[in-house]
């Protein structure tokens, strides 16, 4: 496959001028990842995909809006957490009430996996867990611990200080590990420092 | 299970998707709702704008230079700050994060409140023969003359802000701020061009455009409470 080396905004230009090729190049990069940070939030991938093709179509219905010298990341992100917000509404209930397919007798089929960038979000502890977090601390460290994002783009995506990110990660983190309890933790090697508040050096 | 990122094929499936939705055939409506959130606000303020133009220019009130002028000023203002508030949300560009429901209450309650503390505000003067009208065996037939001429204004601002407005006045925030902010709207006009100072043809024939809308928000609101199941 063919990759085009211009950035997200160069596309996103190029899109409203009218290449419709650019559109598609776009949702090849951010697609996947906004996947994985909606199925955070919803615990359903099928929900996920719902909302991101619901995000990437707003995000064509507002392409006029887009003005040179914006990001274009921010963007897609608040749409497409607008959209899971109003998911929510729709639904009438919290994500901890989403129910994923279960074995015979109700109990979660799948196996348990420690916290960390390639953590199952779909692991029943881990869903429980998440969906117990205030919302604010929620959105962070899903979009640190699941989708990767470092400190300062979380900032930018959320629309907070990295200073204001960072607690509310070290909050939720904290309560998390409480939550999850050290059993969990130590699965896969994985133990309370593997879930830390540090900035990732990358 | 399916993994939370999805293969490369059902990726693309799911572009194909959208691309098919993309590629339908866009209406005037929708192309309108395409526009720039800066061309879609500078036509909804240019829809309140040719009301007041056309009140002002042929349907004044004609005790305007009797009516106290700070009086006046003052309420065109409260009301025009409710309609430009309320017009603000309902535009909101969805690329910025939705105003929590605090915000949204506070312009809706603003868009209900101006109108209903203009209306009950003692008589401005009663200097001129159509100011003093309207009341006792007058008050209904006036009162229902006003409701009618504000409620039609009214209507064709909710026209216009369906129009514009990019979910079609699906979600809940924009449909009963775009009904409260038209009913203020209605109230404005009515301000400009009704003569008659008694609050009780105000509160009969004025904020009643306003009551009204506030219901229909509030059968809005609950209709799609009880959809949700």
């Amino acid at each position: 496959m063919v990759t085009d080396d211009r950035s997200d905004e160069a596309l996103m230009t190029a899109y409203v001028g009218g290449d419709a090729r650019a559109l598609r190049e776009l949702f090849r990069r951010h697609a996947p990842r906004l996947i994985r940070v909606m199925a955070g939030h919803l615990g359903s991938t099928a929900d996920a995909q719902d909302v991101v093709q619901a995000a990437f179509l707003n995000l064509h219905r507002a392409r006029r809006d887009f003005r040179a010298g914006s990001r274009l990341q921010p963007w897609l992100y608040t749409i497409a957490y607008n959209l899971m917000r109003d998911h929510h509404r729709y639904r009438g209930r919290r994500p901890e009430l989403l129910t994923e397919p279960t074995g015979p007798g109700g109990h979660d089929t799948r196996p348990s996996q420690a916290p960390g960038p390639d953590a199952d979000l779909y692991a029943a502890p881990i869903r429980r867990a998440l969906a117990q977090l205030p919302e604010a601390q929620r959105e962070v460290i899903v979009l640190h611990w699941f989708a990767g994002f470092s400190f300062a783009e979380v900032a930018d995506l959320v629309g907070a200080r990295r200073t204001a990110v960072k607690v509310r990660a070290h909050r939720g983190y904290k309560r998390l590990r409480e939550l999850l309890g050290p059993e969990y933790l130590e699965l896969g090697g994985a133990d309370s420092e593997a879930v830390t508040v540090q900035e990732p050096k990358a | 299970m399916a993994e939370p990122t999805p293969e490369p094929a059902e990726l693309g499936a799911m572009f194909e998707a959208l691309e098919a939705q993309l590629e339908a055939p866009v209406g005037l409506a929708e192309g309108l709702r395409q526009r720039s959130t800066w061309a879609r606000s500078a036509a909804l303020l240019g829809v309140a704008l040719a009301m007041v133009t056309v009140i002002s220019l042929g349907l004044r009130r004609v005790d305007l230079a009797l009516h106290p002028l700070p009086r006046l000023l003052g309420t065109l203002a409260a009301l025009a700050a409710a309609v430009l508030a309320a017009g603000l949300v309902v535009l909101r560009p969805v690329h910025r994060r939705r105003l929590s429901g605090w915000w949204v209450a506070l312009v809706a309650g603003a868009a209900v409140l101006a109108p209903a503390i203009v209306s009950s505000l003692p008589a401005a003067h009663a200097d001129h023969p159509a100011s003093v009208i309207g009341v006792g065996a007058d008050l209904v037939p006036r009162a229902l003359g006003c409701f009618a001429f504000g409620l039609g204004f009214a209507l064709t601002a909710v026209a216009a802000a369906y129009l514009l407005e990019r979910s079609a006045l699906r979600r809940r925030g924009p449909a009963v701020l775009a009904l409260l902010g038209a009913g203020a709207l209605g109230n404005l006009v009515l301000v400009l061009h009704c003569p008659i100072v008694a609050p009780i043809h105000q509160w009969a024939g004025h904020a009643t455009v306003s009551l009204v809308l506030l219901v229909a928000a509030v059968v809005a609101v609950s209709w799609r409470s009880l959809g949700r199941g």
